[in-house]
């Protein structure tokens, strides 16, 4: 699917890995440059669900994610079901990563296949913001937050 | 053995020059305000810390800096893995010094980044943050909660342990009206809101030029 929609990101020079992950924590689909760790994608999901999470109830409806360290670049936009992750090496500007997925993701959204995979996959409605998945730091920021 | 302790009886630092000169394989637990913290030893020399969400000498320093808090020594205890390579004496000092000196410019840097970052067009709210998400100085948007931000900074640092780096030059959110920059400097996490007119690249280029003319 990644490959399907995709593809100019997929040949970009500097991409190392897209993932779709379903807000449930399943992975849906998942691309990778020849040196680049699958591994990552599995632990990174339960981390973005708990930032946009808190930052829900900021009613900012904040949608996209960039954090540029000193090895790259991750981009992570939001969806209704879904979150998209591009892992990038700094050198690929994040205004075309922006713009590959805006052209791209209303056709992904709305594709059958997409919602083929969605249906199929078990809901099992975790809640990744209570204790079970929080550290002992981030527990006591909830404390703070008051969401627990 | 286990030998446990306050740290406001034993400092960290003496607990770590004892470990080191005495050669001892060791585990070293520091726990101070829900954090928790761990030193490993052997061969007369740190060789692995971890205080989340900080690894190697970051983890050190971060657990230098602890006023107060209790500590457990585990002896015979190997390191799971091993992050730290300069020798503990340069450690314990360099840390010590640069605890010292962000003790004395705390109090004013703040003020300075809000002066001269809200000069920039576009810029709307600067907050800056302790890590805990307590606002020491600035002002942010009401609906934004301190401590979720400080939350969101530690995620992403703990999105960044997955690609063995620690050091995350600024993240930022984007809605449909605005920016908001997160950025580490020192002690602190600098929250920044703007309008969606600026060029990423271009402040945050200014925005690094101002902090490093202050540190």
């Amino acid at each position: 699917m990644i490959k399907e929609f995709f593809k100019d990101l997929t040949q970009l020079d500097g991409v190392e890995g897209i993932a779709l992950i379903s807000k449930d924590n399943r992975m849906i689909d998942s691309w990778e440059a020849p040196n680049f760790d699958p591994k990552i994608f599995n632990e990174i999901g339960i981390n973005y669900y708990q930032i946009f999470g808190v930052l829900e109830k900021s009613e900012r409806d904040y949608h996209e994610l960039v954090i540029q360290h000193e090895k790259g670049q991750i981009y992570t936009r939001q969806f209704q079901e879904l979150f998209l992750l591009v892992i990038a090496r700094m050198k690929v500007d994040t205004a075309f990563i922006r713009l590959s997925v805006n052209v791209v993701v209303p056709d992904l959204v709305h594709s059958k296949k997409l919602q083929k995979i969605l249906k199929k996959m078990p809901r099992e409605g975790r809640n990744y913001l209570t204790r079970n998945y929080l550290d002992e730091t981030e527990q006591a920021y909830f404390k703070k937050i008051k969401l627990t | 053995m286990v030998l446990v302790g306050n740290l406001k009886d034993l400092r960290l630092a003496n607990i770590i020059q004892i470990n080191c000169i005495e050669r001892n394989v060791a585990k070293v637990t520091v726990s101070s305000h829900n954090r928790q913290g761990y030193l490993y030893f052997a061969d007369g020399q740190i060789v692995h810390a971890e205080l989340s969400p900080y690894i190697g000498e970051k983890a050190v320093r971060e657990m230098l800096s602890l006023a107060d808090g209790k500590f457990k020594v585990e002896a015979g205890v190997q390191a799971p893995t091993l992050t730290i390579k300069r020798p503990w004496n340069s450690i314990v000092l360099d840390s010590l010094r640069e605890i010292d000196e962000k003790n004395q410019q705390s109090t004013s840097i703040p003020k300075q980044v809000i002066a001269l970052l809200s000069e920039y067009k576009g810029v709307k709210n600067i907050g800056v943050l302790d890590f805990s998400g307590k606002l020491i100085e600035g002002k942010l948007s009401e609906e934004l909660n301190t401590h979720s931000l400080s939350f969101v900074w530690y995620k992403i640092k703990k999105i960044l342990t997955l690609f063995y780096t620690e050091n995350f030059r600024y993240a930022y959110l984007r809605n449909h009206w605005s920016y908001l920059f997160i950025i580490e400097f020192q002690a602190s996490v600098i929250i920044i809101e703007t309008d969606l007119s600026i060029f990423v690249n271009d402040f945050v280029r200014y925005v690094s030029r101002i902090l490093k003319g202050i540190s």
